[in-house]
């Protein structure tokens, strides 16, 4: 056979590895549904990568601190395995991106957590963690919208999903409380729910909006929201916006509920006394006095850094 | 050779100076070595272990190597001449493994014909992952025989000589010795095959060839067909033991349900494997499994790798012409992966119809013992071709191999899969370049140097990850739990307590009841009494290896009361169960006239220990009435039971152990494991597997010298 002008022989162009490969897939494709063979291969690896427990997973989500990066490597490869096999899942690339947060890759961790919020937009979590990384990147416009779209999830929703997540989310909710997960589930949404508020106004204050940060304090309070660093933003804003009596009465109220980290106490310490200072008062002494008095302080607030798991 | 070698050792170089740990199969592998090596270097051939599961028969865990194999002896020679048990035991790996990678070369010198790609062929076995099943698995010791076998073979058919036939014969007896005799027909098959459908044309020559010289050495070739027979005795022993339910194998046997409990029970003999269970992991899990370790920085063992070079070649080779060996060895390949994919209908198929496909546990085996020897092979047939090819357009190939190790070298980084991979990935492109233009020009020390290096290099960094994620040994050595620390396996002891202390009585109330630990091989009996009584009341009670009772009831697994035997147990009972009810129990048994069953002890005047080991033990006793002795030793049909040195009939007592009715007065009584038949067997196996390799050397100098004498 002549092509473009030279000879070609049919049986030494078909004596080529190229062509055996082909012929053995086109064999194989034929005696078998590749598709399939390769999604139950597929599932059965991924039985091999599943870390034999996950309480070491759940104590991470709750002390924040990696005790053994190894055991959380396992956890990331089991993850990245699920992901690829169901990258349908949204809750395999948010669970890859919390060890690959705490693996200490937190722009691989965002893009998890972007890819996780593609697929269910819904899910609290996902918004929360988003806006903790975007924070901590020092994106706090990001950051608000992230908290307020969190709160906008609906709690019930969150929970029957966390329920149906048979495979990679019940069984981790499983361990807060073997007995009552549901019970124990209501409690950890209504806690995140609240810190979601929190950090929406902090947010709101550190992006330099402190009006906004004023008003969605003011509402979520109205709502019931009781935060030591709900009312320490909001306080910080209401210096911001000149509303100092409001201001020393939200700072000190943050500061009995529990922001005491060493920046707020400095901050606060620093309006007091500015504030002091305006209106000639000497009612503030007695609390610059107990704010500088106050040690130790925690170096930083570590809600901060956490994430949730699910 | 011997610098790969050196090359391999620096890769494994925190296993070999015992700074990490061997892990999974390999630990109690080293645990079996050491009391068959030490056992031969005592000039014993033990076919009991008493100390393990409270006495096994050894032949099973021997399978792993062969019982006969006389590499066997190496360990217990290296430890007898001062090395400690666990480095013999890395010192036999390493020698062994590396006389299977020679194997491999010699075998690729057969198939390639040519010394450079035969070499390179060895070094991609040598630093594939192979090298790591040492300190995980044991499956590299048949695979060592496997290889020779064939390169026997195909050295036998080519050129069929005395030292071949023999080799031949040599390996296909240690073939038959270990647990993969039918992965090796499966393997066998296949390649026989291959070789009969690309090869046809050999056909008659090489029939003729061989005809004539099995008429020459007609008396040569009947003793290795009866030596091939003789290797079968203890394989079918072993499943006569299988088939009567005397043994089980808890991880592979298949299950069913039992009607009455409605739980899952064995079933089948131990050998058959239920469909699902080998089904749930084979060749194309691993491969996916493997897949997954792309980024070597978590690469650990059990993962397949092949260095990279491998993949460059096939890369390359993709638009050469296929050769007949080529073609041979895909139609090989293909067919390997057809036959040992479940998911693929051939599989099943064969499972149905072909009894011992049944008997296939791990599929996956098929891929370490098959595919990636032979994809080493078939990856590197294709070098000449590729040459061929690329010497015909060598612009065409220039761009091309530079596209390629691009492309390559993209994957290698996007994967994190090594830097020094990627770097080789650079000097392999000029590599193939400069071999095409200009190969009669390099020096064949350049070539080899070179494609060292490009082996080496890649799999020095993924073994050094391998390592990193490996097991750290906190302190001291595998060997020093072992009994006898480094030194031999102790001889048997018999320890009896110093006196019947009362304090150890304990009764075990609280619940939930728990079962002892379900072992990979035990005796059925033994197994059985594990699942079903309290592993405490059990740990209790086989403290104490002997009792003396004075009566016997019946009960075995079918009437088997679990509450009865444990409660009798706990408070040392004066009775014992048997399995079968005899004239002699309905006469000899008394109503407890003690309440509790006597402790054998050592200070016992009644009792004295003539012998001990681990075929037997003799005891001489003296009672004023006849007492029923029982032995917490298992029962096996191999034991048999004598007194004053004539066979009395040995009882199944306590459902899995030994015991015998001793009438009173002086007398000498013997349990004893095997028949003189049965030592002797295994003497002469013995003898004819060591005279065999020794046959071979003989063969093997003598033609080689006649080979030299009739070129020169």
């Amino acid at each position: 056979m002549r092509v473009m002008g030279r000879n070609i022989h049919i049986s030494s162009f078909l004596n080529r590895h190229v062509i055996f490969y082909i012929l053995v897939f086109f064999i194989m494709a034929a005696m078998a549904d590749l598709r399939e063979i390769s999604k139950n291969v597929n599932l059965a690896v991924l039985n091999r990568f599943r870390p034999p427990g996950f309480a070491d997973l759940v104590a991470l989500a709750k002390s924040g601190n990696v005790s053994d990066s190894d055991v959380l490597s396992n956890y990331q490869r089991y993850y990245a395995a699920v992901r690829r096999v169901m990258p349908e899942l949204s809750e395999a690339h948010a669970l890859y991106g919390f060890c690959t947060y705490y693996l200490g890759d937190r722009v691989g961790a965002r893009r998890a957590y972007q890819h996780s919020l593609e697929l269910n937009p819904h899910v609290f979590s996902y918004h929360y963690n988003a806006g903790q990384l975007a924070w901590q990147a020092g994106e706090f416009l990001k950051a608000g919208e992230f908290f307020q779209k969190a709160l906008a999830t609906s709690p019930e929703l969150n929970l029957q999903f966390i329920m149906r997540s048979q495979r990679l989310f019940l069984p981790l909710a499983a361990l807060l409380d073997p007995e009552s997960p549901q019970r124990a589930l209501g409690k950890y949404f209504r806690d995140h729910y609240r810190l979601a508020g929190a950090r929406l106004v902090a947010s709101r204050y550190r992006a330099g909006d402190f009006l906004a940060s004023l008003q969605a304090a003011g509402g979520l309070i109205k709502t019931g929201f009781e935060d030591g660093e709900l009312y320490f933003y909001a306080g910080a804003s209401a210096y911001e916006l000149g509303g100092w009596k409001q201001a020393v009465v939200f700072l000190w109220k943050g500061f009995e509920y529990g922001k005491r980290d060493a920046w707020a106490v400095d901050l606060m310490i620093q309006i007091f006394r500015d504030i002091q200072t305006r209106v000639q008062s000497t009612e503030l002494e007695t609390q610059i006095i107990i704010l500088e008095k106050m040690s130790p302080r925690e170096a930083t607030d570590s809600r901060e850094t956490k994430l949730m798991l699910f | 050779m011997g610098l790969a070698f050196l090359g391999w050792i620096f890769c494994f170089w925190g296993y070999l100076t015992i700074r990490l740990d061997i892990t999974s199969d390999a630990r109690p592998y080293l645990e079996s070595v050491h009391y068959f090596s030490s056992a031969l270097m005592r000039g014993e051939y033990p076919l009991w272990e008493p100390n393990r599961l409270d006495g096994v028969p050894v032949e099973f865990f021997n399978r792993r190597i062969g019982s006969y194999n006389p590499v066997f002896l190496l360990p217990g020679l290296l430890n007898k001449i001062g090395f400690d048990f666990y480095v013999a035991y890395l010192i036999y790996q390493s020698v062994y493994f590396f006389v299977g990678m020679v194997g491999f070369y010699h075998l690729a010198v057969i198939l390639l014909k040519d010394q450079t790609w035969a070499f390179l062929c060895f070094l991609f076995l040598l630093f594939s992952s192979w090298g790591t099943r040492l300190f995980d698995s044991y499956i590299y010791l048949p695979f060592i025989p496997l290889i020779w076998f064939f390169v026997f073979l195909f050295s036998f058919v080519r050129d069929p000589r005395r030292y071949s036939i023999v080799g031949t014969t040599f390996c296909a007896m240690l073939i038959l010795t270990t647990y993969i005799p039918f992965f090796t027909v499966v393997i066998f098959a296949i390649v026989f095959s291959g070789w009969a459908i690309f090869y046809f044309r050999d056909w008659g020559a090489r029939i003729k060839e061989i005809g004539t010289f099995l008429k020459t050495n007609r008396f040569l070739a009947i003793f290795c067909v009866m030596a091939l027979v003789w290797s079968l005795i203890p394989g079918v022993r072993l499943f006569r033991d299988a088939a009567r339910g005397d043994i089980v194998l808890n991880d592979r046997q298949a299950y069913d349900l039992d009607p009455e409990t409605g739980q899952k029970r064995l079933s089948g003999t131990a050998f058959e494997v239920d469909f699902a269970r080998t089904t749930s992991w084979g060749i194309e899990e691993d491969v996916l499994y493997s897949a997954s370790f792309l980024d070597i920085r978590h690469f650990k063992l059990a993962v397949v790798y092949v260095p990279i070079v491998a993949l460059v070649i096939i890369s390359l080779a993709l638009w050469a012409p296929m050769t007949r060996l080529t073609t041979c060895l895909g139609f090989v390949l293909f067919m390997g992966f057809l036959v040992s994919a479940h998911r693929f209908p051939v599989y099943p198929f064969l499972n149905q119809h072909i009894f011992f496909f049944k008997y296939f546990r791990n599929l996956h085996f098929f891929l370490w013992f098959l595919l990636i020897p032979v994809f080493i092979l078939f990856a590197v047939s294709q070098i000449p071709s590729l040459v061929r090819w690329a010497q015909k357009s060598p612009l065409r190939f220039l761009i091309y191999c530079v596209g390629v190790h691009g492309m390559l070298l993209w994957g290698v980084l996007y994967f994190n899969a090594g830097w020094t991979t990627a770097g080789i990935l650079v000097v392999s492109c000029f590599f193939w370049i400069i071999l095409t233009r200009a190969s009669s020009r390099l020096s064949p020390v350049l070539i080899f140097g070179v494609l060292l290096g490009l082996v080496l290099v890649p799999s020095s960094e993924v073994f050094y990850y391998l390592q990193k994620n490996s097991y750290h040994l906190e302190s001291g050595k595998p060997s020093d739990w072992l009994p006898g620390k480094g030194k031999g396996y102790p001889k048997p002891v018999l320890n009896l307590p110093v006196d019947q202390s009362e304090e150890n009585l304990v009764l075990v109330t609280s619940e939930p009841r728990q079962a002892g630990p379900a072992h990979y091989f035990a005796l059925a009996d033994y197994d059985f009494l594990m699942k079903h009584v309290d592993w405490r009341v059990f740990n209790f009670y086989v403290q104490n290896k002997l009792y003396v009772v004075d009566s016997v009831e019946h009960m075995d697994r079918t009437n088997f009361d679990h509450q009865r035997l444990e409660d009798v147990w706990q408070r040392r009972g004066n009775v014992a169960f048997v399995s079968d009810w005899q004239n002699e129990d309905e006469i000899f048994s008394q109503p407890a006239s003690l309440a509790r069953a006597s402790v054998v002890t050592a200070g016992m005047p009644e009792v004295k220990i003539q012998k001990y080991g681990s075929h037997e033990l003799t005891l001489q006793t003296r009672w004023s009435r006849p007492r029923f002795l029982v032995f917490n030793d298992s029962w096996h049909p191999s034991w048999r039971g004598f007194i004053d040195g004539a066979p009395v009939r040995l009882r199944r007592a306590n459902v899995t152990f030994k015991g015998v009715w001793i009438p009173a007065g002086e007398h000498v009584v013997s349990f004893r494991f095997g028949s003189i038949t049965d030592h002797l067997l295994h003497k002469f196996l013995m003898l004819l597997f060591y005279g065999m390799f020794g046959c071979f050397f003989i063969f093997y100098m003598k033609e080689s010298k006649d080979k030299t004498l009739i070129k020169s």
